[in-house]
């Protein structure tokens, strides 16, 4: 591989992982602000009052506007990387959402979803060791002239 | 009680769900103005594909409500987790993409992750 290849690769890469970035804390806020909108909702009987109730409480549409923009951000991640590659990495925001509710809500984390956090981290690095996107398909032409070079070399 | 009942909708749900994100990747792929915002802000609603999974997306909610009814969050949740499973597969066989061994191993650890969660909070 060329030296300003290895170079794309690498900005590639970056900008992907920025975006991954992006897309657990986008889905983390929206959760938490989904939870925290829905708590406190009464249990009506009535579906439409519960449904009304939900729709006035300004959280409600923080949290919409933010899975708008999770939207945006995930098609801008998937036009760098594999679908694969990248729908895996979002568990992350399990371990984002159980972390942070912990702290905002005072919920304690037993040692099992410790153990579990654990897990979904070494999945994400045997992932992340991976390259992040499949080679496109060589044309019948290229291919066969890569295999001469191949066999020259 | 049965869970079968109650699990299948949550697979069906999760199924629908991997779906919208092949529909998803292949609109990605195949809207070609770049990474730009405001033209994939544009764009977006013209693309079939985006449509298509946008649509997933919808059914998937509602799905995924009548799953709610069945079952209890602690057996549903760390049961979606079987969308990942079902991403990869129809990545490899829709999309074309090498799914190595390393993809595998990351996925099963991650099920395995969301599993224990599930059974203990």
């Amino acid at each position: 591989m060329l030296q300003s290849d290895i170079e794309l690769h690498r900005r590639q890469r970056r900008k992907v992982w920025m975006g991954l970035g992006a897309a657990v804390v986008l889905g983390t806020v929206a959760q938490l602000c989904w939870k925290a909108a829905a708590g406190g909702v009464s249990a009506d009987p009535s579906a439409a009052h519960t449904l009304w109730q939900t729709f006035s409480r300004p959280l409600f549409w923080v949290a919409i506007a933010l899975f708008v923009a999770q939207f945006f951000n995930w098609m801008i991640v998937l036009t760098h990387a594999d679908l694969s590659y990248a729908q895996p990495l979002t568990a992350l925001s399990y371990v984002t959402v159980s972390i942070s509710a912990s702290i905002l809500f005072s919920e304690h984390v037993p040692p099992g979803v410790w153990a579990g956090i654990g897990l979904i981290l070494l999945g994400v690095w045997f992932i992340s060791r991976g390259g992040h996107r499949t080679p496109p398909h060589p044309a019948p032409a290229a291919s066969a002239a890569t295999a001469l070079q191949e066999a020259a070399l | 009680m049965s869970l079968l009942p109650g699990l299948v909708w949550v697979w069906l749900a999760m199924l629908v769900e991997a779906a919208g994100q092949i529909f998803f990747k292949r609109g990605a792929d195949t809207s070609h103005q770049g990474t730009h915002p405001t033209a994939l802000l544009r764009n977006a609603w013209r693309n079939g594909w985006i449509v298509a999974g946008i649509g997933c997306f919808g059914s998937e909610a509602i799905l995924w409500t009548l799953a709610l009814r069945k079952l209890p969050v602690s057996v549903a949740f760390p049961a979606g987790s079987v969308c990942f499973v079902f991403v990869a597969l129809l990545s490899r066989m829709v999309l074309r993409e090498r799914v190595g061994l390393e993809r595998w191993i990351g996925i099963t650890c991650i099920l395995l992750g969301v599993a224990l969660i599930g059974a203990s909070a």
